[in-house]
């Protein structure tokens, strides 16, 4: 089972370096780099170092233009990501603090992992480059928008100083560019029409000049280059390029949620060593930015659990139902086998995930309470929980004072459908005392928002 | 090339039947290779027989006008329907939108569009999707709307221009206001722009200008038909000044409703008139123009009794002097000429930056059009497509009537029954309200 996790994440990191690669991002490290990098090996800090100083250059080229790009100068490029890392809203103490580090070498490579977990996951980086990418290869696919990476939009593109006239003007100024703009919309749809006319044409002719080539676009060999020419050539090239990029993208994209499990598996990690080492020498202000909490911290470590696990659940949710409907495609026989396979998953999960709760609910339950708001587990009704097993497990049923996941899963099924229910008849109640005002006022007709 | 077109109710069939019959006619007069060339591949495909077919589908809840419009089609030998390409049902809509958009539409929109897409896919490029459809009735308005948004959803990057037609403001149908309103406010959402015929105004112009003196409603569809021909029929553009252009709908839309705030377009077209008078009659491009230009800035629905005294003015004057009558402001037009000596026609009138708004250069906002082919049958004819307060009295007109009638809550039960709710009555009600007063800041 462990190994088999292994595998998969290394699949998971795999198509994640084979989207970036995609995207032209250059010195992606191998799978086997992010793990070392996992258990902070020195030996793993340079290939983490040139892929988040790439990554990041990437993402700031637009603001950054002058910045020179294969910089060999180290101070620099440490300047670069550090202030690139503070722009994103990283905090971790070798951006943020006051005793920056002076080589590349002083900041471990798990570091530079987790930051560049940060900067991934904030902003849509990759869907922003994507779109860039997809627009270098095939300009008429997408519709005219303003690029937009890592820093968004800013409001002041069109500046107004005070006073009526000012904004008078400006007004003036954003109807004309939504004319602009929606006048280069209309043309970009002619554009593509007359495109695929184009393409439209070519096969009629490629078909024409020889039937199977035009039927087996993948034909190669002497044939093939003999009957289309070079331009032809080049535009297969470029759609099949594109079309790698896109796979890589939705393969990325169905992986996600693994990668994410198994980046918090770092942030465990790198959690644990913080406990062994004394955080004295930072400052309070400063220890509040950082990721790493300090050991004490009860509740939040509490709620990054809760939050770990139920991602952990849908990820395991999702795979499951992947893999329940390829096999449901396969055959009518293996069909029986997943099913049976997944319930015994499902009692391991169930087993597992009631291991979790239980040992974060005993210990910690007074501070969860006491900070109001956070989800509070309870456990006192016996009576109610056996009947609620599918599985009549007497082991598990009958153990005071744990907490199955099923059972806390329906009960809060429960309490959200009670407190829907009272919220619509809140609802319900002010609609009627505000109609029943309103009808007292003449004159006054209320005319509620629009839905879109 | 090709412009597929849907024709969608009573009211759409009628007029499509109509406006494909000008276009025929029209292309298949004298000296004319390469424009009927053009005009025929825009609107027709060759069958394997080598009849011309209309890029055309016919969608009608009940199957009566739909025959009629397929038989009259082939009776006149030059062109005729597609075999597969019309969709009837029994039972109508019985003038309630709800019933279109929410039973009919839904019901039927898999095999309407499996229409839509085999005539998308005869094109080898699309130049856009046109459908005719009333506003007033059920079957046209509901399912026509409701078959916009599922067209809008399949073809994201493809034009579609709806041509609507208006009830007569006396009334046809007691719920036409409902059904004008909730039409409007949803394709306002989905169209790149609505073309709008009034009643009101074709039946003036039918009786006024042609001396019909017992009008049919196919009198008041061939005046649409003809007007719609003119905007459609191959021309030479701005972008093709040495073909015809190969991209009509793009190009008309890209002069005239670029602002998403502003789709309605009007159509005014001049002369007009029977065609036992058009014989004895001789024009000249400086009258032509002087007509239609006053007509486009006093708000005229048809040359006659056109009110010379509305004059332009800037925005300062206006202020200073009251004693001018407001005008018809413009957010851009598009001049179409067709006929002899179209190169000596001098369009300045129309280029005076007052009659626009401050915001857009005015080679922004008006373009002209031409063609030497003198069009059905007038040795000269000018059309006036506007992006303008023209409609905006009318459109007040339905909202406000509308409005009256829903404050009363008449007939809403109606609407509730199949699904539309108060709240989507108010939600189209602002939508409308919207888009009077972006129409009433343009001046």
């Amino acid at each position: 089972m462990q190994r088999e996790k292994s595998v998969k994440v290394k699949e998971v990191i795999t198509s994640l370096c084979k989207l970036l690669s995609g995207l032209s991002i250059e010195s992606i490290p191998t799978a086997e780099a992010f793990r070392r990098a996992k258990f902070n090996r020195e030996d793993a800090a340079l290939d983490m170092w040139s892929l988040l100083s790439r990554l990041l250059q990437r993402a700031f080229a637009l603001d950054c233009a002058c910045h020179c790009k294969d910089s060999k100068d180290f101070d620099m490029q440490l300047l670069f990501v550090r202030s690139a890392l503070w722009h994103c809203g990283y905090g971790a103490p070798w951006v943020l603090g006051p005793r920056p580090p002076s080589h590349i070498d002083e900041v471990g490579s798990r570091d530079l992992l987790l930051a560049f977990g940060w900067v991934l996951s904030s902003g849509n980086l990759l869907d922003f480059l994507l779109a860039e990418k997809v627009h270098q290869l095939d300009v008429l696919s997408s519709a005219p928008t303003i690029p937009q990476g890592l820093t968004h939009g800013q409001d002041d593109a069109v500046t107004c100083g005070p006073g009526e006239d000012a904004t008078v003007k400006t007004d003036q100024v954003l109807q004309a560019l939504q004319w602009q703009c929606g006048k280069l919309r209309l043309q970009w749809k002619s554009l593509l029409s007359v495109q695929e006319e184009g393409s439209k044409f070519t096969h009629r002719v490629i078909s024409n000049i020889s039937p199977s080539a035009a039927r087996q676009p993948h034909a190669t060999g002497s044939h093939h280059s003999n009957t289309t020419s070079s331009a032809l050539d080049k535009e297969l090239e470029r759609i099949q390029a594109l079309n790698r990029i896109l796979e890589a993208y939705l393969d990325w994209k169905l992986h996600e949620p693994l990668f994410w499990c198994w980046m918090d598996s770092v942030i465990d990690s790198s959690l644990a060593d913080v406990s062994e080492v004394e955080p004295a020498d930072w400052p309070p202000g400063e220890r509040a930015v950082t990721v790493r909490c300090p050991h004490s911290n009860n509740p939040r470590r509490a709620v990054r659990r809760l939050d770990k696990m139920l991602l952990r659940l849908q990820t395991d949710l999702r795979a499951r139902r992947i893999e329940q409907s390829t096999l449901t495609l396969t055959s009518q026989g293996g069909r029986q086998g997943a099913s049976r396979l997944s319930d015994r998953q499902r009692m391991e999960v169930e087993k597992k995930v009631a291991g979790y709760l239980e040992g974060l609910h005993l210990p910690n339950t007074s501070a969860i309470t006491s900070s109001g708001f956070l989800p509070c587990l309870q456990d006192q009704q016996p009576s109610k929980t056996p009947h609620r097993f599918h599985n009549g497990e007497p082991g598990l049923a009958g153990t005071a004072g744990k907490l199955q996941a099923s059972a806390a899963l329906g009960e809060l099924r429960e309490r959200e459908a009670v407190l829907q229910w009272q919220l619509d008849r809140l609802r319900q109640n002010m609609r009627v005392d505000l109609q029943r005002q309103a009808s007292t006022i003449d004159g006054v007709v209320l005319i509620p928002p629009i839905k879109r | 090339m090709g412009t597929v077109s849907l024709q969608l109710g009573q009211c759409g069939n009628q007029i499509g039947h109509e406006l494909f019959s000008v276009i025929s006619d029209d292309s298949n007069g004298p000296n004319r290779k390469k424009y009927k060339q053009c005009s025929d591949e825009r609107f027709f495909y060759e069958s394997s027989t080598g009849e011309l077919v209309a890029r055309s589908v016919l969608v009608d809840m009940e199957p009566k006008v739909i025959s009629q419009a397929i038989a009259k089609a082939s009776k006149s030998g030059r062109w005729r329907y597609g075999d597969k390409a019309h969709f009837s049902q029994k039972q109508g809509s019985g003038n309630n939108w709800a019933n279109g958009f929410c039973v009919h539409g839904p019901r039927h929109e898999e095999a309407v569009e499996d229409m839509v897409r085999m005539e998308i896919e005869r094109c080898d490029r699309l130049a856009g999707i046109f459908t005719m459809m009333s506003v007033a009735g059920g079957t046209g308005s509901g399912v026509g709307t409701y078959i916009t948004q599922r067209l809008r959803d399949s073809y994201p990057q493809s034009y579609i221009l709806n041509q609507i037609t208006w009830p007569y403001g006396a009334g046809e149908v007691i719920v036409q206001n409902y059904n004008s309103v909730l039409t409007l406010s949803h394709l306002y959402q989905l169209s790149d722009a609505i073309l709008v015929h009034e009643n009101d105004t074709v039946h003036k112009i039918c009786s006024h200008l042609m001396n019909i003196k017992h009008m049919s409603i196919s009198d008041i569809n061939k005046v649409i038909a003809h007007q719609l021909g003119s905007v459609l029929q191959p021309a030479y553009t701005a972008d093709s000044p040495c073909h015809y252009n190969r991209n009509p709908i793009g190009e008309l839309l890209s002069s005239l409703v670029c602002h998403p705030e502003y789709k309605l377009l009007s159509l005014s077209n001049i002369p007009q008139m029977s065609s036992a008078s058009l014989a004895y009659s001789a024009f000249n491009w400086p009258g032509l123009l002087k007509h239609l230009r006053q007509m486009l800035i006093a708000s005229a629905r048809m040359e006659e009794g056109i009110d010379w005294t509305v004059n332009v003015t800037s925005g300062g004057e206006s202020v200073t002097n009251s004693r001018h009558k407001s005008f018809n402001s413009s957010l851009a037009n598009l001049l179409i000429l067709r006929g002899k000596d179209v190169s000596t026609a001098v369009t300045d009138g129309f280029k005076d930056p007052a009659l626009y708004v401050p915001w857009l250069k005015t080679e922004n906002c008006f373009s002209t059009w031409n063609s030497p082919v003198a069009f059905n049958g007038y040795e000269k004819s000018a059309t006036l497509v506007s992006n303008s307060q023209y409609l905006l009295k009318p459109l007040d007109n339905i909202v406000r009537k509308a409005w009256n009638m829903f404050a009363s809550r008449a007939y809403v039960h109606q609407y509730t029954k199949f699904g539309i709710s108060e709240e989507d009555f108010l939600d189209s009600f602002t939508a409308l309200e919207q888009i009077i007063s972006s129409y009433t800041h343009l001046s």
